[in-house]
């Protein structure tokens, strides 16, 4: 197990430096010169010279690329271009609403999710399964931008419960959370479901039907406890998928949180953000995925067994 | 199984299914909308008449008019090649780059393999729409690069995908069969292996298709991809969000038509997937 863990940590050294090199290159290839972008298009040559010595950019690109990754490691993430606020405290601030939403969404996801998984296997085959499958497959078609401007319109623009945009107390949370989670929900339950029944077929559950237990008994005793640990893992990456922001609903409720950063600052062209933004998200995302998958590891001894084979 | 016999029991499960036949007249009429959007849109895209401005859903206005005054019927018809190709060209790029990578990386294995899955790895750390945003930006707004930008972010599910199903074709008895024959490599994986692995795969690009639609139309959204005066839906709902309270009409006719096609895309992936793999039924998960 050690042994593993050990593989898959060091495994993350080059994804890190995997994503440093996409992010840079990115960056660096945006159309414009950014010495024009600070300067402004009138600076005498002179001083066109002097800023590009000053930031390095006079410099062979493995330099550049070295020295810009010993900033990014550092937490050194540059400034806004706009109203020269550190990149990495604005990511902070907006990563702390996010984590907010996302632990709200992520509520919504595992208690629905599942709850509806349970039912819909505890009555497979009936009408209560058909009608969650079918809103299962609504839900998981409609694309969140969608249910999240059907959500502002209703509850908030006709029915007036919920503010329409900003944040504050919870009541900011609830209607994006809710179109956060919706394919969430659905996808749970699917995974729930399915997993419930693959183990309601295995021969320990027709034992112990035969031993004459009730139903009830065998659903939460044998099957739930053997069959939840999929759901777990899926959950974990929902929640990745959660704290990375949601670009587009947050910016339809116009929630403070690092989506709404991203795509702010790109429509902005403010580069040092967008580059901290998509270099912290990419690491906060394959952290928790890294996590999800180690923990999966440890909790079921027969994928141990055969990552070790 | 032969691939003319799924498409027949296909049809012969929509005999039964309500929802899969509504599926498939949904993805026929949009082809049909698609390629002829002249001879049956009312009005042309482009013509704007001011006095008929957010005019809601009535008689003459079937599905109501837009903020320019533009029949919003004929904007969905006009729409319709937009969606198709935001479905189709992401799909097809990352599908064919993927595929030729995963069985480089399943059937050759070695150094290539751990090259491409280590890349795998990294464009997977990025959060698709994220990817998409970031490689769309760098590009240039546009709705070629925005197709380009969705693709680059499918292409990894695909190598997998390709990966894990050419492992275990790869030992069976007819690939080494044809191997002592003396079938190159490229024969080996052109010829014997994916054949074998297609079906999955297509029913995975059927499940692909309303992913890329939502996350172009997301782009548009943003006014990253399409460009008015464009009849693309992602275009139309972006315009319209900010009549949102007045003119919801202009907001739900191009949502739901993204909506309809994405439900009858995983209606169909889903009832292929139960052809496809009869053993997994109880197991969809969509």
């Amino acid at each position: 197990m050690l042994k593993y863990f050990l593989k898959r940590v060091l495994y993350f050294i080059p994804t890190i430096f995997g994503i440093s090199v996409i992010v840079f290159v990115l960056i660096r290839m945006i159309p414009g010169d950014p010495i024009e972008i600070i300067l402004g298009q009138h600076a005498t040559p002179q001083l066109q010279e002097i800023a590009k010595s000053q930031l390095g950019l006079d410099q062979p690109i493995y330099i550049q690329f070295f020295y810009w990754l010993r900033n990014m490691l550092t937490g050194n993430w540059g400034i806004s271009l706009f109203n020269r606020y550190p990149v990495s405290e604005l990511i902070f601030r907006r990563f702390s609403f996010t984590i907010q939403l996302a632990v709200l969404s992520m509520a919504n996801v595992a208690t629905f999710g599942v709850l509806l998984g349970i039912i819909a296997a505890y009555k497979a085959d009936s009408m209560i399964d058909n009608l969650s499958r079918n809103i299962s497959i609504w839900l998981w078609s409609a694309p969140t931008f969608l249910s999240a401007l059907i959500l502002l319109l209703v509850f908030s623009l006709y029915l007036g419960l919920f503010p329409s945009m900003g944040s504050g107390g919870i009541e900011y949370l609830i209607l994006p959370s809710i179109a956060l989670s919706l394919p969430g929900i659905s996808y749970i339950s699917r995974i729930t479901r399915g997993t419930i029944l693959e183990v309601a077929g295995q021969d320990y559950i027709r034992t112990a039907h035969a031993k004459g237990l009730r139903r009830r008994r065998i659903m939460f005793r044998h099957v739930l406890k053997n069959s939840l640990l999929p759901v777990v893992t899926m959950l974990g990456m929902q929640f990745g998928w959660f704290l990375s922001g949601s670009f587009i609903v947050e910016t339809i409720f116009s929630f403070p949180g690092l989506g709404e950063l991203t795509t702010r600052s790109l429509l902005n062209r403010d580069y040092p953000i967008v580059q901290g933004c998509t270099f912290f998200i990419a690491i906060i995302y394959c952290s928790i995925n890294l996590f999800v998958d180690v923990l999966y590891t440890y909790l079921d001894p027969r994928i141990r067994f055969e990552r070790r084979a | 199984m032969e691939r003319r016999t799924v498409f027949r029991e296909l049809l012969g499960m929509s005999k039964r299914d309500f929802t899969l036949l509504f599926s498939l007249a949904i993805i026929s009429t949009l082809l049909i909308f698609s390629i002829i959007p002249e001879y049956l849109a009312r009005e042309d895209y482009r013509k704007i008449n001011l006095s008929a401005k957010l005019i809601p859903p009535s008689p003459e206005y079937p599905l109501g008019t837009d903020f320019l005054g533009r029949d919003f019927l004929s904007l969905i018809i006009w729409g319709s090649r937009y969606a198709l190709i935001e479905m189709l060209y992401p799909t097809i790029i990352a599908a064919t780059i993927g595929i030729i990578l995963g069985l480089v990386a399943g059937y050759i294995g070695g150094i290539p393999d751990q090259i491409i899955m280590r890349g795998v790895d990294i464009l997977m750390s990025f959060p698709s729409f994220l990817l998409a945003l970031v490689i769309l930006n760098t590009l240039g707004p546009g709705l070629e690069n925005a197709i380009l930008a969705v693709a680059i972010g499918r292409i990894s599910g695909f190598v997998r995908l390709t990966r894990s199903l050419s492992l275990p074709t790869k030992e069976l008895g007819y690939i080494e069969y044809a191997r002592a024959l003396g079938a190159s490599k490229l024969r080996i994986m052109t010829r014997y292996i994916l054949p074998n692995i297609l079906t999955p795969i297509i029913v995975e690009l059927t499940f692909s298709m309303p992913g890329t639609l939502a996350m172009v139309a997301g782009l548009s959204f943003l006014g990253l991809a399409g460009k008015p005066p464009v009849a693309d839906w992602g275009v139309l709902l972006q315009q319209a969000r900010i009549y949102l309270r007045f003119a919801p009409w202009a907001v739900l006719v191009p949502g739901a038509a993204i909506f309809l096609v994405a439900l009858a895309f995983n209606t169909i992936g889903e009832a292929l997937r139960d052809i496809v793999d009869p053993r997994r039924k109880y197991m969809r998960i969509l």
